[in-house]
């Protein structure tokens, strides 16, 4: 009755040899058997008795698989595609995959499932994986550094190439197809594919961005509307549009003095005259908006560049008069504003100046979910119309990274271009430009240049540039010897892989002359630039980009809190921005500081905003903008504190221990639970009487051995933080029964869980597992690919030296520069796997 | 020109050079009379697959009776006035979906193709039955085929090109009109883009021979996709330049808006826009993710959409449940019912088109595929019945039926995944 159970359990195990949940169907094969039965170092074969003194070390480890397990993982049963009985210690090279896989079982706690005849205690369960994992680090003779495919730039990649190439900021969302997060990161290379529909965006996207950066002094006229369209022509702005609340408050990044308003980058084509137009802010019918008087101020790059008055007694005469006619003529003042911009990008805002909140009570009727009543002001769209009368072109910060030469005749025209693009170009292929890369690029500036004279070839050059493969792709592989396994990164191989990894971008100059001098790979030479490149701002990425996609963040955009529950921390006052921001500080700070990765778990620090420390319950802190506070109770420390998290691990109208303890395991522990198997059934227990709380409905997983193998582990972790709400708020009671919250909980080894603290204080102690799930997933980050079996005796050396160096993010950061699998590559299959599409485009060649 | 870190929401609007006025979307994009609509000269089978997660509450699903006076039921109600155009098919159940560890990723990938998750790159078993459709039948327009979503990098992708080459989904509908028409939010920005793009199409296309030189075998057939991919886009640029229906587009929708409902049909206009100017004949849209957490608040519920899903056996919860399915397929339903007043040679759209609309699992709450939710719309120029509900013995493959609307739809397939046959009734 167990076997099938167990069976279903362990088909998801070997999918915990990989960091992903997906690769379960290799476990399915059946297992290499290592050494003959014959070789089994125990003698007692039918006794399975636990072990006894007098053994060897390894006998005595025997004995305890022999006695816990063989009772499923045998021959005859082969639960999970394990029989245990098959194999033996001498085997453990060759059967590496089966052994990691229970290491990380055994860690987790999952093995032997509840049910089983009989249950080791920690301490034999320590000692075996203690055991595993030595004579695993140590059969390991030659590591291979595994083969990543010839990786495409990601979306994301991309916009920060495009970023330090020519100093534009891109809205890459809306010039190019996303890339798939497989295996937790969205550059796993193998999933970086390529279609026509692909191609033609990043062909696109090239003409876009390269038109966007040079400029162009003969742009025609165009609108370009932000903000929702119908809101431009007299109409009633929707319930709940962004801005029925928010626009009461201050809004960062305006100047001092404001309320509310909307900003947005505007890329000018060229420098001259534009108009700015305002969606229609009178309104016939609203008259309580038209209550108090207004002042309405139109800034460029926060310059002040037109200002005006809206309602009063004024405006509220001439409307109860003239009706319609006088609310076209007060909108007309919103209309067809005239102003002046220099060429690039620039920010063009609409605001309210900030009134006394004395004279009204606005303030207070805003509480209300939808944004209350609208008494007041707001803006939510507005349009650029543009170049009226084209002046030139001024020196925008990407035409001053892309024009380092001007020619002053045509004759130098030639020389310039040959300059710039191969400029460009070095940095864009991240390796030195030869005359066999040159020639058709300038082929692509005559074609340009007969069209749009210099700019307009250094235009079509620069498309070229970001549609090359040379830029699209990071090459690798190259100096190959024939008939080697691996061979090592050249040097600018080494720093394309670098940079990627440490900024998600390409190299700077610095990195890439060392490179060109084949300086980069000297050890003390690559330790250097890490420091320094951990140190610069880009590697911001590693926060936002590493970081973020490790916990899983993306998730939190999909919890939208229900507006019923979270009056408080929904709508106009939703809190995810701000849990963003905190997050991203909060990790930056222990990340690229000399504190432990521990202390991600533990700090008794965060950083919060006025509004953010309110829905903590924290009333010390005033005003907008983030700072770091320190904490006076424990009830924010570390990550299991912090709303984003929280909130990712919750559904949008309760909590889920369930989702809060399986994050846990995955993210923090690296020990992720199977998926449910299919067709798994309701419980059957659910039929009677509706349990009274979510803890007693959860319980019933007890009482289903299926569920009660992963659950009995991932409940109580999440049962410890039901502490918090969905949107991460403190809370003391059950919301269902109203007593108290009851937090506690066992883990399998034994510990007692009575809340949060105790929580934190478990997995903490846990320093080295959790610095091992770090290691994992950031090299899963660093190399573009799956870490699996093969990698962990490498893991698990970083995470002993991290340990030794106070495991430092640095030290766990450089290991992974400095391993084999980082600075090497596994040589091409000797037979390379065909796909159908590969076959069809070797025909049509 | 181009917009940066804009935000759209509520309606996305076609764009003027002057003003800007919203306008329901397809009335302004596809003005009757135009030579959009008679691009199509003889009766062409239009070929689509729409797919909504989670799977059904049977109850609310299933007919009671079978035959033609079958009635309809709650969540098929919206049909029912194209009653003529509707084919009900039950009992299916589709094995590729059964297997793996992560259900709803494997009942999803098993939709189009009736092939589990573990895959092997040589031959054909796991290409989806769409992309099947795109070799026959796909050639001769500027995209093979058409792939749309509402959710951009969802849990996966419907369609499979080659068993473990996936085609991205498209969720945002300003990209799909520059897929279907070319880049540029005007005639003549269109015009003046597509000239110039051969020149950038032959470099790229030099220069990544080039670096095929400078790689190993097994990558060299990465680049070997990109080249394919280089001269599709080729293809499609030719195909751009002679097509006369480019003279009457409607300029480019500005962007996706933040409504889901509104999306969802923006992205069904495109889907009937491509139709219409024959861009393609073959378009797949999922119509939500897998595993959605969204809480579809304007039906009155609180709950997001997958964990409702979980229901529990609850009756109170399926009823909420089915509201959901329900309202994907008035969503549907108002789709088809546009295709039904767009004409299309002698015929309308809709009896010219063969849609597939359905989803990869049952019960939701089991996790199960058996028997799936499908329904056949459309009458394939003639090819099918029309107006009944056919119901299958258990474990009649679901690949069935996926073989049978290519057969209807005029692609000479004879055998997908785990299939015994076309389904003669339907």
């Amino acid at each position: 009755m167990l076997r099938p159970i167990v069976a279903a359990l362990l088909i998801a195990s070997a999918a915990g040899a990989t960091l992903s949940g997906t690769h379960a169907a290799a476990a399915a094969a059946p297992p290499a058997t290592g050494g003959s039965v014959s070789a089994q170092p125990v003698s007692d074969r039918n006794g399975g008795k636990p072990p006894h003194a007098g053994q060897s070390d390894a006998q005595a480890r025997w004995g305890v698989i022999e006695h816990y397990c063989f009772q499923c993982h045998n021959a005859e049963d082969w639960a999970g595609s394990v029989a245990f009985d098959t194999m033996s210690f001498d085997g453990l090279a060759d059967d590496a995959k089966v052994w990691e896989a229970a290491v990380r079982k055994l860690r987790a706690g999952f093995m032997p499932p509840p049910g089983a005849k009989a249950h080791p205690d920690q301490q034999t369960v320590n000692d075996l994986i203690h055991f595993l994992e030595t004579h695993l680090d140590a059969a390991q003779v030659a590591p291979q550094p595994g083969r990543v495919p010839l990786h495409r730039l990601n979306r994301r990649e991309y916009a920060n190439a495009v970023r330090d190439l020519i100093g534009l900021d891109v809205d890459v969302a809306a010039l190019l197809p996303g890339d798939e997060q497989k295996n937790g990161f969205d550059n796993d290379a193998v999933h970086l594919q390529v279609s026509p529909s692909f191609l033609d965006q990043y062909l696109s996207a090239a003409r876009q961005v390269a038109q966007q950066a040079v400029g162009n002094a003969h742009a025609l006229p165009i609108t370009t509307t932000y903000g929702p369209p119908g809101d431009m022509v007299i109409a009633l702005n929707q319930k709940g549009t962004e801005g029925e609340g928010a626009q009461i408050l201050y809004k960062e990044g305006m100047p001092f003095g404001t309320r509310g308003g909307i900003s947005f980058e505007h890329d000018f084509p060229a420098d001259g005259q534009y108009t700015l137009t305002i969606g229609d802010l009178a309104e016939g019918r609203q008259v309580p908006r038209m209550e108090y008087n207004n002042t309405v101020v139109a800034l460029l790059d926060n310059k002040e560049f037109y200002r005006t008055q809206i309602g009063g007694e004024e405006d509220m005469k001439a409307i109860d008069q003239r009706q319609e006619t006088a609310v076209g003529e007060i909108n007309q003042r919103f209309r067809n504003i005239k102003f002046h911009a220099t060429a690039g990008q620039h920010r063009i805002a609409v605001t309210f100046l900030k009134r006394s909140d004395i004279e009204s009570e606005e303030r207070f009727r805003a509480e209300a979910p939808e944004g209350g009543e609208r008494r007041i002001q707001t803006v939510s769209v507005l349009q650029v119309r543009g170049p009226l009368q084209i002046d030139g072109l001024s020196d925008s910060p990407s035409r001053h990274k892309i024009f380092t030469c001007h020619p002053t005749q045509p004759s130098e025209e030639q020389a310039c271009a040959r300059t710039l693009i191969s400029s460009l170009a070095q940095r864009a292929f991240r390796r030195p430009i030869d005359d066999r890369r040159l020639k058709p690029l300038l082929a692509m500036y005559e074609k340009g240049h007969a069209d749009g004279g210099f700019e307009g070839g250094v235009k079509e050059a620069l498309s070229a540039i970001l549609a090359s493969p040379y830029f699209l792709f990071q090459v690798e592989g190259g100096s190959e010897a024939p008939g080697t396994h691996t061979h090592r990164l050249t040097d600018l191989e080494l720093a394309s892989r670098l940079s990627l990894f440490m900024w998600g971008s390409i190299p700077d100059d610095e990195l890439l002359g060392l490179a060109i001098r084949s300086e980069l790979s000297k050890p003390d030479v690559l330790e250097h630039q890490v420091r320094r490149m951990l140190a610069d701002p880009k590697a911001r990425s590693l926060v936002t980009d590493f970081g973020f996609q490790w916990l899983n963040l993306a998730k939190l955009s999909e919890i939208e809190p229900d507006r019923f529950q979270f009056a408080n921390a929904s709508g106009a006052l939703d809190p995810r921005p701000l849990f963003r921001e905190e997050l991203e500080l909060f990790m930056d700070s222990v990340l690229r500081s000399d504190q432990p990765v521990t202390a991600l778990l533990t700090a008794k620090y965060t950083y919060l905003n006025e509004s953010l420390a309110m829905l903590y319950g924290i009333d010390t802190v005033k005003g907008g903008k983030f700072r770091r506070v320190e904490l006076t109770d424990s009830k924010r420390d570390g990550l299991l504190g912090k709303g984003a998290v929280l909130m990712l691990t919750a559904y949008p109208d309760r909590t889920s221990p369930v989702l809060r303890g399986s994050w846990i395991l995955d993210r923090i522990l690296g020990t992720p639970p199977a998926q449910p198997p299919p067709n798994v059934g309701i419980l059957k227990e659910n039929t009677g009487p509706k349990p009274a709380t979510l803890r007693q409905r959860l319980e019933q997983h007890a009482t289903n051995p299926t569920c009660h193998a992963c659950h009995g582990v991932m409940d109580p972790l999440g049962f410890a933080l039901e502490n918090f709400d969905t949107v991460g708020e403190f809370r003391a009671r059950d919301p269902v029964s109203h007593g108290p919250m009851d937090t506690a909980g066992t883990l399998p080894d034994g510990t007692h869980l009575t809340g949060p603290d105790d929580l934190r204080r478990a997995l903490a102690a846990r320093a080295d597992q959790f610095t091992q799930t770090v290691t994992e997933h950031l090299m899963t980050y660093a190399l573009g690919r799956p870490v699996d079996y093969r990698d962990m005796p490498t893991v698990r050396r970083i995470v002993r030296n991290a340990a030794k160096d106070n495991y430092r993010f640095a030290s766990i950061v450089t290991q992974i520069v400095t391993s084999d699998a980082f600075l090497e590559r596994e040589a091409a299959p000797a037979t390379p796997v065909k796909t159908a599409a590969v076959a069809t485009a070797a025909k049509g060649e | 020109m181009f917009l940066t870190k804009k935000h759209l929401s509520r309606r996305t609007v076609l764009k003027g050079a002057g003003a800007t006025i919203a306008l329901p979307l397809l009335d302004a994009m596809i003005p009757a009379g135009t030579a959009l609509a008679d691009t199509a000269a003889a009766a062409k089978t239009r070929l689509g697959f729409v797919y909504f997660p989670h799977g059904a509450v049977q109850e609310y699903w299933q007919p009671k009776q079978t035959g033609r006076d079958f009635e309809f039921t709650p969540t098929l109600k919206s049909l029912e006035p194209l009653r003529d155009h509707v084919t009900v098919v039950s009992g299916l159940r589709n094995r590729g979906g059964e297997n793996g560890t992560d259900p709803h990723g494997n009942m999803e990938l098993a939709w189009l193709t009736a092939v589990g998750p573990k895959r092997d790159a040589a031959g054909d078993h796991g290409v989806s039955a769409d992309q099947f459709a795109a070799r026959h039948i796909g050639q001769d327009t500027v995209l093979p085929s058409l792939e749309l979503c509402t959710e951009s990098g969802g849990y996966s992708s419907l369609c499979y090109r080659t068993p473990v080459q996936q085609l991205e989904m498209e969720g945002n509908p300003r990209k799909v009109f520059n897929q279907l028409f070319g880049q540029g939010d005007t005639k003549a920005e269109r015009q003046r883009i597509l000239n110039t793009t051969g020149s950038l199409l032959d470099y790229v296309q030099e220069e990544t021979a080039s670096l095929k030189s400078e790689i190993d075998g097994s990558d060299r057939s990465i680049l070997s996709d990109y080249l394919d991919s280089v001269r599709e886009v080729e293809r499609r640029v030719q195909k751009l330049q002679s097509n006369k229906a480019m003279g009457s587009l409607p300029d480019a929708p500005l962007g996706a808006p933040d409504d889901f409902g509104e999306l969802l049909d923006i992205q069904f206009e495109m889907m009937a826009l491509a139709w219409q100017s024959n861009q393609t004949r073959i378009t797949t849209l999922h119509m939500a993710n897998e595993v959605s957490m969204r809480v579809y608040s304007w039906l009155g519920l609180t709950e997001a959409f997958h964990p409702l899903s979980h229901h529990g056996g609850e009756a109170e919860k399926k009823a909420r449940l089915q509201r959901v399915q329900a309202y994907h397929t008035e969503r549907f339903a108002k789709f088809a019912t546009r295709l039904k007043g767009i004409k299309d040679g002698e015929n309308t759209l809709l009896d010219n088109a063969v849609i597939l609309y359905g989803s990869g699992m049952a019960n939701s709450d089991l996790h199960n595929n058996d028997p799936l939710p499908a329904v056949v719309l459309g009458r394939g120029a003639g090819s099918i019945k029309g107006g009944q509900h056919v119901h299958y013995p258990q474990n009649t493959p679901h690949a069935n039926v996926l073989l049978t609307v290519l057969q209807r739809a005029g692609v000479s397939q004879d055998k997908i995944g785990d299939s015994t046959g076309a389904l003669a009734e339907v």
